[in-house]
């Protein structure tokens, strides 16, 4: 309460600081209009709104902000394998490192009327029949919340390194099933994260794996692809092994796609061998490609409280312009958030402009002074969904 | 008042400040989670839940709960789209001018996603302009591990999963490498990102009950020692037996963990934290 009444008495006392009669980009661009993407592309669109919308909001100075954007690193202590009804009758090996394994089963059928039951199961661990610690139904998954398939059964058992041998009994031979194994307390681990979060259109995409034992890396016999957003495969991933041990592959990001339907996905496969055992693990991961549809021109003008950003149009669609409005902290020079401003608009192709509102009462009531400037520019394409450009130096304001 | 977050408090004496405390409308809406609800009041809160939150308004019939398809994506006009209408519907008929929204799980995401995307539809800002703030109860911030190993998986599962039917759009998008996506891109409010322009209160469920013996854990009519014993396998040691905290606090602030206000300490599970369990509905009545 006393900040808040302090604001208050220090906003009758400001007189105006800002007073930005010009803005520039921090960096130069290397605008290429051919570049860009001028016809329809194959992807489902979000957002054909054609009202043009601004809204800004003040931030808390005190915020710490990162515009870094650091790629997700999976880890993984599971795998899947395809098998069927004949395969299980006759039992199926599954390779394990040893503690408690959870074995999920899912028939892939809508015939509700395949539901496994315990008795039906039976399981050996390198030969010796192991009793079932755990099962759970498909209604007693359910019940927790997650989103099993409606005839999904788990179980857990507690194995030794080496072999589970899984049969169940009595249900057609050419029913399809999907086997999922995770061994929760396991300390092989299989690790995957692209080189970056997100890239550009006209960028390699860059993937890294390690199969890890706590620290160890293993060798690892790898297998992978990248699928688009609509699912279709983009290519298969050739790793190579590193001086260091990690284990690269790199793509082409070929194939524009808006993101309305899902995002690029990595999927890895491996099997290693260790100490005599064998460990299958598989991961997945996510990314985004930018839609080049667009580009900032470089073109920037400030009228009263306005700041009017360039942009090349390649393909007619709703676009936003986002960013970060920044001042300095008098007494420790710091950079210091002041407010979020954005504005979208349908933008037909060809040269436009989006006009960003710099409220200058959000900078007075900050209470930080010059230099300011908009951080983490960001041009976003809402009719594909899917980000176009981002320059986190942003813009400075003169 | 004594359960609230002092900053809360400090929010709440500011909007009576500004806004004047006799002109204020009051109201409350329910947003559920992942599902395509058309009765929600009955099937995802129950009517005792939604008829104990309400008391605390001045007026018991500015309320409203939400019935979507969170089965979609929280972009698709479905979800946040139809979110939208029905708060805007709200609001106009009721005059409300003080909003307060109480979400679970994924209809966290949802709202979210309206309040960080307000140019995307010329709804979102006169919403956002008359929200007080929204008690989030659970929500997937982070989303969850469980949405992976649901939805993952070799290629056959995937394609064939997909055909069938058997996932829907909401739980793709709550896989934890897609939200990591979405949470550094779209959507504000998490650790080094801008916050939201309204407050983002989470209520954080902690643990599981799952003692047979214990009748706290069949609050809410669940009693899911069996599948938690699988999923859990999944989740760390803090999680309400479907999301991780740092999940349910992965954005804006916490409000308040499970075991530090509910009756005799109980944690919340996952279904629990949208049931009148163990005096959650009086803490979000008092909050009104």
């Amino acid at each position: 309460m006393k900040n808040i009444l302090k604001t208050i008495a220090l906003c009758a006392l400001t007189t105006s600081v800002y007073a930005a009669k010009q803005a520039q980009w921090s960096v130069e661009f290397d605008v290429n209009k051919s570049s860009l993407i001028s016809t329809n592309i194959d992807s489902p669109k979000a957002n054909l709104n054609k009202q043009a919308i601004s809204y800004s909001y003040p931030l808390n100075s005190n915020e710490k902000l990162n515009f870094d954007t650091i790629p997700f690193e999976e880890k993984s202590k599971q795998y899947w394998i395809d098998s069927t009804g004949a395969k299980l009758i006759n039992g199926v090996d599954l390779p394990v490192t040893g503690g408690n394994t959870v074995i999920r089963i899912s028939p892939m059928t809508n015939d509700k009327s395949i539901q496994l039951e315990t008795s039906m199961i039976s399981i050996q661990n390198n030969g010796e029949d192991k009793e079932l610690k755990v099962f759970a139904d498909s209604a007693q998954l359910k019940a927790t919340g997650a989103a099993f398939s409606e005839n999904t059964v788990a179980l857990m058992v507690n194995a030794k390194a080496g072999k589970l041998n899984l049969k169940v009994d009595s249900f057609a031979e050419e029913t399809p099933f999907v086997i999922h194994v995770l061994e929760p307390k396991s300390k092989y681990v299989l690790s995957l994260k692209t080189g970056q979060s997100t890239f550009d259109a006209n960028q390699k995409i860059s993937v890294n794996t390690d199969m890890l034992f706590g620290e160890e890396k293993l060798n690892a016999e790898l297998q992978g692809y990248i699928s688009r957003p609509d699912g279709s495969v983009l290519g298969n991933l050739e790793f190579t092994q590193g001086s260091d041990g990690n284990y690269k592959a790199e793509i082409d990001a070929e194939g524009s796609q808006g993101l309305v339907v899902g995002l690029w996905e990595v999927h890895v496969f491996a099997k290693s061998q260790d100490k005599g055992i064998d460990i299958m693990r598989d991961a997945q991961t996510s990314f985004v490609v930018n839609l080049n549809t667009a580009q900032f021109d470089g073109q920037l003008s400030i009228s009263e409280e306005n700041l009017k950003v360039g942009i090349d149009v390649g393909l007619t669609g709703r676009y936003e312009v986002r960013g970060v409005i920044m001042g300095t902290d008098a007494k420790t020079f710091e950079l210091k958030p002041i407010a979020m401003t954005m504005a979208a608009a349908w933008l037909a192709e060809g040269k436009q402009t989006i006009e960003l509102s710099i409220n200058e009462k959000f900078i007075q009531e900050s209470g930080l002074v010059a230099p300011f400037s908009i951080k983490n520019v960001q041009l976003n394409n809402q009719t594909y969904m899917a980000p176009v450009q981002t320059v986190k130096s942003g813009i400075d304001l003169l | 008042m004594k359960f609230l977050n002092p900053i809360k408090y400090a929010v709440l004496i500011t909007l009576i400040f500004v806004l004047g405390n006799a002109s204020a409308n009051t109201g409350v809406a329910l947003v559920h989670g992942t599902g395509h609800q058309t009765n929600a009041a009955s099937d995802y809160w129950q009517w005792d839940m939604v008829n104990s939150i309400r008391q605390g308004l001045s007026n018991q019939s500015n309320y409203t709960v939400i019935n979507c398809n969170f089965e979609k994506y929280m972009w698709d006009s479905a979800a946040s789209g139809c979110l939208a209408t029905q708060l805007t519907d709200f609001i106009n008929s009721k005059g409300i001018t003080d909003l307060v929204i109480i979400t679970h799980s994924n209809g966290g995401n949802v709202i979210r996603w309206i309040m960080s995307n307000p140019t995307w539809d010329s709804r979102y800002p006169n919403i956002i302009s008359k929200i007080r703030w929204v008690n989030a109860l659970a929500p997937s911030s982070k989303g969850t591990p469980l949405a992976n190993a649901v939805m993952q998986g070799n290629v056959f599962e995937s394609a064939l999963g997909w055909l069938l039917g058997y996932k829907s759009d909401a739980v793709r998008m709550q896989q934890t490498s897609w939200m990591d996506y979405y949470n550094g891109s779209w959507l504000l409010g998490t650790a080094g990102r801008p916050s939201l322009p309204k407050g983002f209160w989470n209520v954080v469920g902690t643990d599981v009950e799952t003692a047979i013996w214990d009748g706290d854990s069949y609050c809410g009519g669940y009693h899911l020692n069996v599948g938690l014993e699988i999923t859990q396998n999944w989740l760390n040691s803090c999680s309400d037996g479907f999301l991780e905290c740092s999940s349910q606090e992965g954005a804006g602030s916490t409000w308040f963990r499970d075991t530090s206000r509910m009756n005799g300490s109980e944690p919340l599970s996952h279904n629990q934290s949208r049931r009148k369990c163990f005096g959650l509905d009086t803490i979000l009545r008092n909050d009104l």
